[in-house]
């Protein structure tokens, strides 16, 4: 499984015009200069394009940092990888 | 400036995307920077979600500094979107699309669901706006009501039917009051919609009377002046993925996915061409592995490939295609490095040619570098270069005139010919508003014009040649067949424009109906035959004094003296109707020189000038010298109506 951290900040950085290497995984959307419900719909659509993930939009909306989303993330790529049973 | 797909022999394939936004953020660091190709680049991305973010971008920067050629249009086209549903991923798409077509725009977004009231309301900022485009954007929420009962259609069809003619309507108003011109679009039904009727003959009956909906708004399209219809329905059926993402719609009341928005945006995008008079006029083709496949020269007569086997077939449909396209207007030309001999046999001879001697301006058949002879074609037909289309199969040839003529759209017709038809019927390229009787017959009229051309290398003094050719203007007022190739002429107008402006057609047709105002059009036949519907003329008609707003004639009549003529006509219809002054404007823009020295030639006197730089020119009629040329003969065609 590739480390989602290592690609998720320039995706993040794409849509909100943060410094790529200024996003951590304790970096706050909140914080993050131009956050917003549309900024938000970008972000899931251009992480969906990437990793080949459909997220649950409830869930997407309560995270707060990126490192949350790369674990959510990073959960349903290892979903994906094995199958149930 | 280039249509969406041509390219020229490309180096490496697609960028990969982030190259493309490093590229825009390299544009806004410095605000000198330009990146030429960068147009190209964006006209052939296809991710939505890239393009999306460069548009948000790209706000600020002009077409110029991502275009290989200076912009035709220097004033940015003041362009809004008003949607039932949240359209704010369209607006950067449509931004990205309009700068890949080499168009400056002022882009306006109606807040979310207020469509219908932004259209009617008069005192609307939508109307404050004084949008040149307004895209109405729609969706199927809009038209079917929540509770929309499947077990009764006929009730669902009643409400339908009356929403979209209200639609119709409104648009239509808009257009009239405001000149602008409007975009509608079919509305593609969504899957819950469909899947929500389970019986065969009503999910029959509700697709039947979704489509009876949809129709009504293509015939808006057709009807009302100022106002066009795309089929988004049926462009959808090329867009890969779903038109709707569930939760993008219960979430923001977004209606499509990021691929619908972009499918929209580009048509948009083809229909501002259109609206601007961008779309191509000329389209050259090379003849060996482009018209036919194989090479004549080698291959003989014989043994070219064309007709109903693969890959003959897929050379047959390029001909077919491009004679579709000669029979709305736009004009085919040949330029080829070959033996003229043998391409006039084939041409003439051969059983499996579509386009015959007949469908082309001009056949360049010889061993001349081919962009010496498009431009000297540009001169022959006096078309500007930035109005032709080159197709050709050999990257040389493709890179040889995009580098030297980077007006040109180059499309590079390589790989399997199955897919040559299509890069060249990009709905960028040539589109444009409507065609019209002029359009049907401009082949001819240019070949004349050549002829004409050459007529004049002949000939002795410039005065000798003028009244060797017989010239006569007829000028009259516009009438139900007239106007639409007005329209469309002052549109495209851009030299000898005296304003640079265009009133569009609502505007044009309430002139020409109006007991205040006149529209004149002017006609020019001569030796070598009619040149049909040349220039107009756009007037106020007051008691004392008749202003003339805007006259534009086609470049293919300029150096003539018609001008002159023309407003000799104007001069003696005020005369006659008891006016004593004549008052003329003219807006200097980057293209209209030519024009500029008309009003102060013909002895009309400066007055103000305004802000925007319009300079007003004044005449006491009784005071006006004889404008005709000794070689022009004026006929009015009629007396103006409401006179």
């Amino acid at each position: 499984m590739p480390d989602v951290m290592s690609t998720l900040p320039g995706l993040v950085a794409r849509v909100t015009r943060h410094p790529a290497d200024e996003i951590t995984a304790d970096s706050r959307f909140s914080g993050l200069g131009r956050w917003g419900s549309l900024v938000a719909v970008r972000l899931l659509a251009n992480i969906e394009q990437t990793y080949g993930v459909r997220l649950d939009l409830r869930d997407y909306l309560k995270i707060g940092t990126v490192g949350e989303l790369a674990d959510e993330i990073s959960r349903h790529l290892a979903a994906r990888a094995t199958p149930a049973g | 400036m280039t249509g969406p797909t041509s390219s020229g022999p490309t180096p490496s394939g697609p960028a990969p995307t982030d190259d493309l936004l490093e590229r825009v953020d390299a544009l806004l660091r410095s605000p000198e920077a330009t990146d030429p190709d960068l147009g190209d680049q964006l006209a052939r991305a296809e991710d939505p979600l890239l393009l999306c973010e460069a548009g948000i971008l790209l706000e600020n920067v002009t077409a110029a500094r991502v275009s290989r050629t200076a912009p035709r249009r220097t004033t940015p086209l003041r362009i809004a979107v008003a949607a039932t549903f949240t359209a704010d991923g369209v607006a950067p798409l449509l931004r990205t699309a309009l700068l890949a077509s080499g168009l400056d725009a002022e882009i306006h977004l109606c807040p979310y669901g207020r469509l219908d009231d932004q259209l009617t309301d008069p005192a609307s900022a939508l109307a404050a706006f004084r949008p040149e485009v307004t895209l109405c954007l729609r969706d199927s929420g809009s038209l079917l009501p929540a509770d929309w009962d499947p077990s009764d259609l006929d009730a669902v069809r009643d409400v339908l039917l009356e929403q979209v003619a209200a639609t119709g309507m409104a648009a239509a108003g808009f257009a009239e009051r405001t000149g602008s011109a409007v975009l509608l679009h079919t509305v593609p039904l969504p899957r819950p919609d469909r899947d929500s009727v389970i019986g065969y003959r009503s999910r029959a009956a509700l697709g039947r009377i979704w489509r009876e909906a949809n129709t009504l708004l293509l015939r808006a399209g057709e009807e009302h002046a100022g106002v066009y219809a795309f089929d988004l329905e049926a462009a959808l059926a090329d867009a890969p993925g779903p038109l709707r993402d569930e939760r993008r719609y219960r979430f923001g009341r977004m209606a499509w996915t990021p691929h619908v928005e972009l499918v929209c945006a580009r048509e948009a995008a083809a229909f501002a061409r259109g609206v601007t008079g961008l779309g191509r006029k000329v389209l050259v083709l090379d003849l060996d592995n482009t018209l036919w496949g194989g090479v004549v020269g080698d291959d003989g007569p014989a043994g070219i490939e064309l007709g109903t086997l693969y890959p003959g077939d897929c050379y047959t449909d390029l001909q077919r295609r491009a004679l579709a396209l000669r029979r709305q207007g736009v004009l085919l030309a040949v330029c080829s490095k070959n033996d003229a001999g043998l391409v006039n046999q084939v041409l003439a001879d051969h059983p499996d040619m579509v386009l015959r001697p007949d469908d082309f301006v001009a056949v360049l058949a010889d061993w001349q570098p081919k962009d010496t002879r498009i431009a000297a074609l540009a001169e022959e037909l006096s078309l500007g270069l930035d109005a032709f289309t080159f197709a050709d199969d050999s990257a040389f040839e493709c890179g040889l005139v995009r580098g030297s003529l980077p007006q040109v759209d180059v499309v590079h017709l390589e790989g399997d010919p199955a897919g040559h038809s299509s890069k060249i019927l990009d709905p960028a390229r040539f589109a444009q508003l409507g065609t019209t009787v002029t359009d049907t017959e401009r082949t001819t009229l240019y070949r004349k014009r050549r002829a004409r051309h050459r007529f004049g290398a002949t000939q002795g003094s410039v005065e000798e040649y003028l009244s060797g050719l017989g010239i006569q203007v007829l000028v009259g007022a516009a009438d139900e067949f007239t106007l639409p190739r007005l329209v469309q002429l002052e549109l495209r107008t851009s030299q000898f424009n005296m304003t640079g402006a265009a009133h569009g057609e609502a505007l044009t047709r309430r002139m020409a109906g109006s007991a205040d105002h006149a529209v004149l059009t002017v006609e020019v036949t001569d030796r070598f035959g009619a040149e049909g519907v040349v220039g107009g003329v756009w007037l106020d008609r007051g008691p004392e004094r008749w202003t003339v707003r805007n006259m534009v004639l086609s470049c293919r009549v300029l150096s003539r003296g018609v001008e002159r003529a023309v407003l000799q006509y104007v001069a003696d219809r005020a005369a006659a109707e008891g006016a004593t002054l004549l008052e003329a404007d003219y807006t200097p823009t980057e293209r209209n020189g030519p024009a500029a020295s008309l009003y102060p030639d013909a002895g009309l006197s400066r007055r103000e000038q305004d802000p925007d730089g319009t300079l007003h020119y004044l005449a006491r009629l009784d005071e006006l010298m004889p404008l005709t040329p000794d070689w022009i003969a004026l006929a009015p065609k009629e007396t103006l109506d409401h006179a």
